[in-house]
C-alpha cells in the first residue's frame, strides 16, 4: 500500500495567444488546462497505484478555477485531492512552503510534480518541496521501478539517461516521455465530480507571515517583437536550397 | 563589495561553454567586487586555469570522488560548504540539468528566491532579471528583493568575453557523507526513433504527399536532421501515414527549432498545432499556398524535387562540420 | 503575390463556402473578371471550424429542396468540381421524443415529396442502423441513407479550385475595410482594402460571414448578424463503432457525426436556448472563447450518455469552441440590399455547408438575372427586408421540444 501525493498545477494552454494586460497574462478569454508536465505525474501516481494499491492524493496551490485541474487529476483516477486557495500570485520560494506545509499534514510515501510548468518554466517547486521536507529527489524522470522501499529511475540529463537508485520516501518529477497519460472515460469525468475535495487556505496551513515576504517583483512585462514576413526563394531551385540549407545551418543554427 | 559566486560545470573532462558564459555575467555583477568560481571532482583542479582566463579571481575546488557524479545531495553538501566560507552576495550557475536541479534546493535551503532561466541582466536601478516565459511568447522582467542574489543563465544565450586574471586556488576538504540518490550509470541516448513532440527538427507531411511511399524522402531527411516525421491531417485522412503523427488542433502540438512543411496548404487548424515553432520552412508548388504566409523561409516546387535536394545539401553541410570539428 | 486589378466586373468579398460557391457559378455563368477578396485563407472562417452534417432534414420546405438540389454536388463531386470533397454517406437518423411524432411524420412526408430519400424508421431498424443508441428515450426516428457528413474545407477549395481554372483572381490575406457607394449612398463604386488599394466595380457580393455587419455599417446599412458560441466536443467512443450515422437528437438537443476514419465522434450541442452570443466587432477580432466550458462539457457528457448508456468506455480527447454566423431568425441573407449593386449572401446560421452548392447557384441568380431560376426556390425568404416587414420564413410543423431555426 503506497501513500502517492501528487503536486500539480493549473496554467494556460499554450495554443493560446498570450496577451498582456498591463503586468499580467490575460487569462480571461483562454483555456486553462492541467499542466502538461504534471499530467505526466498524474498518470505516473495512477499507475503506481493500480501497481501497489494504495491512494493518491492530488494538491495544488491556485485560485479557486484551479480546481478544474484537480477534478482532470480525479477523473484520471487520483482519489482526494486539496486546494490551498489563494487569490495572490506568488512566487516558487512561498509556493514550495505551502505545498510542504499541505503535504506535511498526509501520510507520504512518494511525491510526483511535473518538471516544470509550461507557463513560467522555472523548474523550481519540485526540488524546493524536497528541500523543505528534507527527503531526496529526481527530476525530469522518464522511468519509475518501484520495489519495496528501493526506488530505480532513469532520468533525462539533456540528452543522455541516467539511472539513478534511491529509497522512499522520495520527490519525484517528471518528464516529457515518462508514459502516456491516459484520457478520462466519460463517466470517469462525471465520478470525478463527487470524489472528495478539501479547500484550506495559507491562514489554515500557519503561513501567513512566511509568505508575505517579497522576494522579487515584477517590473515588466511584454511580447518578443512580430515575426517579419517569411522569405521565399526565387531562381534555381538548386541554389533556393543551397540558400536555405546555409541560412538554416549558419544563420538560425536550427541544425 | 559584491562577492560572486559562479558555480562552474564539466562534462566529459571539459568545462562546459556555459560556464564561461555565466563568469562572464559574474563580472558585470560584481562590478569592482569579488568574482569566485567553484568546480567539484576528482580532478577538478585541472579547471581552475581556464576559469582565470574568464575572470575568477578565487577558485575553490572539492577534489572528492563522490562528485565526480552529479548527485543533489553531494552538490548541495558541497556547495553549502563554499557559500559558508565566502559568503556569497550572488550565486550564478548555467540553466543546465544540474544547475535547475541543485540552485532551488540550496535556494530552498537558504530561503532565498531563485530566478530561473535569465536572459538578460540589468544593474542600473538594483537587479533586474530578464526571463522568456509561456514558452518564449512572452518575456518578464524581475526585479529581486532578496539580499542574497541567485539565478541560473540560459546557456548559449550571453556572450562568454574573455578577462584573464591571476587566481587564488582555494582547495576545501569536503566530506560527502549519506548519498540518497546516486547515479549508477549513464547511457548516450540511443538513435531510437526520437519523439515528435520532444523533437528539435520535424518535417511534416500533407495531403501534398500523395501517398505512403510520398513519405519516405520525409522520413529520410528526418532521419538526417535527427528529427521526427509529422503529417498534416490531410495525410492521415488519407491514409497516408498514422494519425499518431497528425499535427494541429486535434492532433499534436509541437514547437520544434525547425519545421519543415512539405505539400501542406496550412490551414487554420493545422497552423494550431506548429506555429510556435522557432523556424518554419514550407514547400509547396502553389504559390498562394496559406502556409506561405506563416513560414520564415518559403520554396515554391515540388516537394519531391525540393526535398532530395534538401537531403544532398544538408548532408554536404554536416559532413563538412564533421571536418572542420 | 498576385497584383490585384484596379477593376472588376464583381468583387466577393470572403471566401468561405459561400464566397467560393458563387465565384464558381458565375465564372461558370461567364462572368468574367471576377475578384474574391479573402481576410485570412480560404475557408478559415466559420467552413472551417464547421462539423460537415449532411441531411436534408429541415422543417422548411425551402430549405428542404436547397439541401435535396445540393446533394449531387457532395455525391459526384470529382465529376462536377474536378476533386474529392470528403462526402461520407453513412446515413443520418433523426429521433424526436413522443409529443413530436406527428410532425416529423409530416415532415418527413414534405421532405419525401420534395425528393429527400428518406423514412420514418422502427426501433428495431434503429437496432441496425445504431446499435449503441437507447432507443427507448425517443417518440419516433426518421432516417436518410444518403445523408451522412463531409469536409466543408476541402468544399470550399474546390470551389475555389475550379474557379481559378475558369479565371477568378483569389486574393487571401487581403481584408475589405470598406465598400465605398456614391455620394449619396444609393450605389456601388468600389471596395477598399485595408492597405488601400482599392478596386472599382458595378456589383459586390458581401459573403464576409459576421464581417458583413461592418462593412454594411459603413455602407449605411444595419445588417443584423453576430457570432453564437458553439462548444463541441470529440471523444473516442471506446469500443468500435462499425456503424455510426450522423445522428440529430432531437430529445436532448445534441447532434453527433462519426468519423469514418478515426472512429471518433464529434459531439455538437443543438440546444440554443441560451445562447452565448459575440458581438461582430469581437467576431471579426477573433476574440471569442475558442475553448469549451467545464458546463458545455458536462452536458455533452450527460446527454451523450443518456443516449449511449452502453458505451461508458467512451473518453474525452479534446473540447473546442466556436462560432456561428447567427441571424435573428435563423435564415439567411441571400438578398439585394439599398444600395444598388451590393449583395448580400451570409448568416448561414451554423446549416449553410449542405446548401452551398444551390446557394451558390442562388447568388449568381440574384446578381445576373434578378430573380431564382432555381426550381421550386424563391429568393423572397432570405431577402434582408423581412426583418423589418416581419415577415420571416415559419415552417408548417415545427419541433415543439427545441427553439431550433436550424431544423
Ligand atoms: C474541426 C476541424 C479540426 C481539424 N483539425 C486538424 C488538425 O488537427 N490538423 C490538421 O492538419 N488539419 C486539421 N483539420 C483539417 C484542415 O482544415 C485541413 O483540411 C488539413 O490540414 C489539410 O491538410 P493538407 O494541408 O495536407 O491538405 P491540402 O489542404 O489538400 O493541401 C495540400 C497541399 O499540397 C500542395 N502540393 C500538392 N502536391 C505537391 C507537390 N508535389 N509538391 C509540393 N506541394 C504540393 C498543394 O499545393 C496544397 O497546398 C481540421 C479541420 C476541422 C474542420
Ligand atoms: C461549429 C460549426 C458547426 C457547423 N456545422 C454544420 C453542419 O454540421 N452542417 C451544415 O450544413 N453547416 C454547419 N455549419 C455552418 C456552415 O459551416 C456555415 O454556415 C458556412 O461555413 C458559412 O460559410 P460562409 O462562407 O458564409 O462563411 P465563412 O466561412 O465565415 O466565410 C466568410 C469569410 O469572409 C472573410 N471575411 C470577413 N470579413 C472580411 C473582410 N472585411 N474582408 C475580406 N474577407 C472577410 C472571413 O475571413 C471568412 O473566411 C457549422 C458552422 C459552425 C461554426
Amino acid at each position: 500500500m503506497m501513500n502517492i501525493v501528487v503536486i500539480l498545477k493549473q496554467t494556460m494552454d499554450l495554443e493560446e495567444q498570450v496577451t498582456i494586460e498591463g503586468l499580467k497574462i490575460d487569462n480571461e478569454n483562454v483555456e486553462l488546462i492541467l499542466n502538461p508536465y504534471d499530467e505526466y505525474a498524474v498518470e505516473e501516481a495512477v499507475k503506481l497505484k493500480e501497481e501497489h494499491g494504495g491512494g493518491v492524493t492530488a494538491i495544488t496551490f491556485g485560485k479557486p478555477e484551479a480546481e478544474s485541474a484537480l477534478r482532470t487529476a480525479l477523473a484520471m483516477g487520483a482519489d482526494k485531492a486539496i486546494l490551498v486557495e489563494q487569490e495572490r500570485e506568488l512566487d516558487e520560494s512561498s509556493i514550495a512552503k505551502i505545498l510542504a506545509a499541505a503535504i506535511r499534514d498526509n501520510e507520504f510515501d512518494i511525491i510526483l510534480g511535473g518538471n516544470m510548468s509550461v507557463d513560467n518554466g522555472a523548474s523550481q517547486v519540485g526540488p524546493r518541496v524536497a528541500e523543505e521536507l528534507d527527503i531526496p529527489h529526481i527530476s525530469t524522470l522518464t522511468k519509475l521501478d518501484i520495489d519495496g522501499e528501493n526506488v530505480r529511475a532513469e532520468r533525462d540529463s539533456e540528452g543522455d539517461v541516467e539511472i539513478v537508485e534511491s529509497m522512499l520516501p522520495i520527490l519525484v518529477t517528471a518528464q516529457q516521455g515518462l508514459n502516456e497519460p491516459r484520457y478520462p472515460s466519460l463517466p470517469n469525468i462525471m465520478k470525478a465530480k463527487k470524489k472528495p475535495l478539501e479547500k484550506v487556505d495559507i491562514e489554515d496551513l500557519g503561513l501567513e507571515e512566511v509568505v508575505s515576504k517579497v522576494r522579487s517583483t515584477v517590473v515588466d512585462l511584454y511580447q518578443p517583437p512580430k515575426k517579419k514576413k517569411g522569405r521565399i526563394f526565387a531562381g534555381d531551385l538548386r541554389q533556393q536550397v543551397q540558400k536555405l540549407v546555409r541560412l538554416l545551418h549558419e544563420e538560425e543554427k536550427v541544425v | 563589495m559584491t562577492k560572486v559566486l559562479v558555480l562552474a560545470e564539466a562534462k566529459n573532462g571539459k568545462l562546459r561553454s556555459v560556464s564561461f558564459e555565466v563568469l562572464t555575467v559574474a563580472s558585470r555583477l560584481a562590478a569592482d567586487g569579488e568574482i569566485s568560481a567553484c568546480v567539484f571532482g576528482s580532478d577538478a583542479e585541472r579547471h581552475s586555469k581556464e576559469l582565470s582566463k574568464y575572470g575568477a579571481q578565487t577558485i575553490y575546488i572539492a577534489e572528492n570522488e563522490e562528485l565526480d557524479d552529479y548527485t543533489p545531495d553531494g552538490y548541495k553538501q558541497a556547495l553549502l560548504e563554499v557559500i559558508e566560507e565566502m559568503n556569497p552576495d550572488v550565486i550564478l550557475t548555467g540553466h543546465t540539468s544540474i544547475g535547475k536541479d541543485i540552485l532551488p534546493r540550496i535556494a530552498a535551503r537558504l530561503d532565498k528566491a531563485l530566478f530561473s532561466d535569465c536572459i538578460n541582466i540589468e544593474t542600473d536601478d538594483g537587479i533586474i532579471f530578464t526571463r522568456p516565459i509561456y514558452s518564449g511568447k512572452a518575456y518578464q522582467k524581475k526585479k529581486v528583493h532578496d539580499d542574497v542574489v541567485i539565478a541560473t543563465i540560459r546557456p548559449n544565450n550571453m556572450e562568454a568575453v574573455e578577462n584573464p586574471v591571476t587566481a587564488e586556488i582555494i582547495k576545501l576538504p569536503v566530506t560527502i557523507t549519506d548519498l540518497r540518490a546516486i547515479v549508477k550509470e549513464v547511457v548516450s541516448k540511443s538513435n531510437g526513433k526520437v519523439d515528435l513532440a520532444e523533437a528539435k527538427v520535424v518535417v511534416s507531411g500533407g495531403r501534398g504527399v500523395k501517398s505512403a511511399k510520398g513519405f519516405e524522402p520525409l522520413q529520410e531527411l528526418a532521419g538526417l536532421l535527427g528529427g521526427a516525421v509529422g503529417a498534416s491531417r490531410g495525410a492521415c485522412d488519407a491514409n497516408y501515414c498514422d494519425y499518431s503523427l497528425q499535427i494541429g488542433q486535434t492532433g499534436k502540438v509541437v514547437t520544434p527549432d525547425l519545421y519543415i512543411a512539405c505539400g501542406i496548404s496550412g490551414a487554420v487548424q493545422h497552423l494550431a498545432g506548429m506555429s510556435s515553432s522557432k523556424v518554419i520552412v514550407a514547400i509547396n508548388k502553389d504559390p498562394e499556398a496559406n502556409i506561405f504566409q506563416v513560414c520564415d523561409y518559403g520554396i515554391v516546387g515540388d516537394l519531391f524535387e525540393v526535398v532530395p535536394l534538401l537531403i544532398e545539401e544538408f548532408k554536404s553541410a554536416l559532413e563538412e562540420d564533421a571536418v572542420t570539428n | 503575390m498576385k497584383q490585384l486589378p484596379e477593376t472588376a466586373d464583381v468583387v466577393i468579398i470572403g471566401a468561405g463556402l459561400m464566397g467560393c460557391c458563387t465565384a464558381f457559378e458565375l465564372a461558370k455563368r461567364s462572368v468574367k473578371n471576377i475578384v474574391v477578396l479573402e481576410k485570412n485563407a480560404i475557408g478559415s472562417g466559420a467552413t472551417g471550424q464547421s462539423s460537415g452534417v449532411l441531411r436534408g432534414h429541415y422543417s422548411y420546405e425551402v430549405l428542404t429542396r436547397m439541401a435535396v438540389q445540393s446533394l449531387d454536388t457532395f455525391k459526384y463531386a470529382e465529376e462536377i468540381l474536378g476533386a474529392d470533397v470528403g462526402y461520407q454517406p453513412v446515413g443520418y437518423l433523426f429521433g424526436v421524443d413522443h409529443q413530436n411524432i406527428e410532425n416529423l411524420q409530416k415532415n418527413v412526408e414534405m421532405q419525401k415529396r420534395n425528393g429527400v430519400y428518406t423514412d420514418m424508421v422502427s426501433r428495431e431498424e434503429v437496432k441496425e442502423i445504431s446499435p449503441y443508441l437507447d432507443t427507448d428515450l425517443f417518440g419516433a426516428f426518421s432516417f436518410e441513407p444518403e445523408g451522412g457528413y463531409g469536409d466543408p474545407v476541402l468544399l470550399s477549395q474546390a470551389y475555389a479550385e475550379a474557379a481559378r481554372q475558369l479565371g477568378v483572381t483569389f486574393k487571401q490575406h487581403c481584408a475589405v475595410d470598406r465598400v465605398m457607394t456614391s455620394q449619396d449612398g444609393s450605389s456601388i463604386v468600389g471596395v477598399e482594402t485595408v492597405d488601400h488599394h482599392f478596386i472599382s466595380t458595378p456589383s459586390v457580393i458581401v459573403a464576409a460571414g459576421v464581417g458583413a455587419h461592418h462593412l454594411m455599417k459603413n455602407a449605411g446599412v444595419e445588417v443584423p448578424i453576430k457570432g453564437q458560441r458553439a462548444q463541441l466536443i470529440y471523444i473516442d467512443p471506446g469500443a468500435e463503432i462499425k456503424k455510426a450515422p450522423s445522428f440529430g437528437d432531437f430529445v436532448q438537443d445534441q447532434y453527433i457525426k462519426p468519423e469514418v476514419s478515426s472512429g471518433h465522434l464529434l459531439l455538437g450541442n443543438a440546444d440554443h436556448a441560451s445562447p452565448h452570443f459575440i458581438n461582430p466587432s469581437d467576431y471579426d477580432k477573433g476574440r471569442y472563447p475558442k475553448h469549451a466550458t467545464e458546463k458545455a462539457i458536462e452536458t455533452a457528457i450527460t446527454k451523450f450518455s443518456n443516449a449511449f448508456p452502453t458505451l461508458d468506455n467512451a473518453k474525452l480527447l479534446a473540447s473546442y469552441s466556436a462560432a456561428y454566423e447567427i441571424t435573428p431568425d435563423g435564415i439567411p441573407y441571400i438578398s439585394r440590399t439599398p444600395v444598388e449593386g451590393v449583395y448580400l449572401c451570409t448568416g448561414f446560421s451554423g446549416h449553410g455547408y449542405k446548401i452551398t452548392p444551390v446557394v451558390g447557384k442562388l447568388t449568381a441568380d440574384l446578381v445576373l438575372e434578378g430573380e431564382s431560376t432555381q426550381e421550386g426556390i424563391s429568393l423572397s425568404p432570405f431577402r434582408l427586408s423581412r426583418l423589418n416587414e416581419n415577415d420571416s420564413l415559419k415552417a408548417a410543423h415545427p419541433y415543439t421540444t427545441t427553439i431550433n431555426a436550424h431544423v
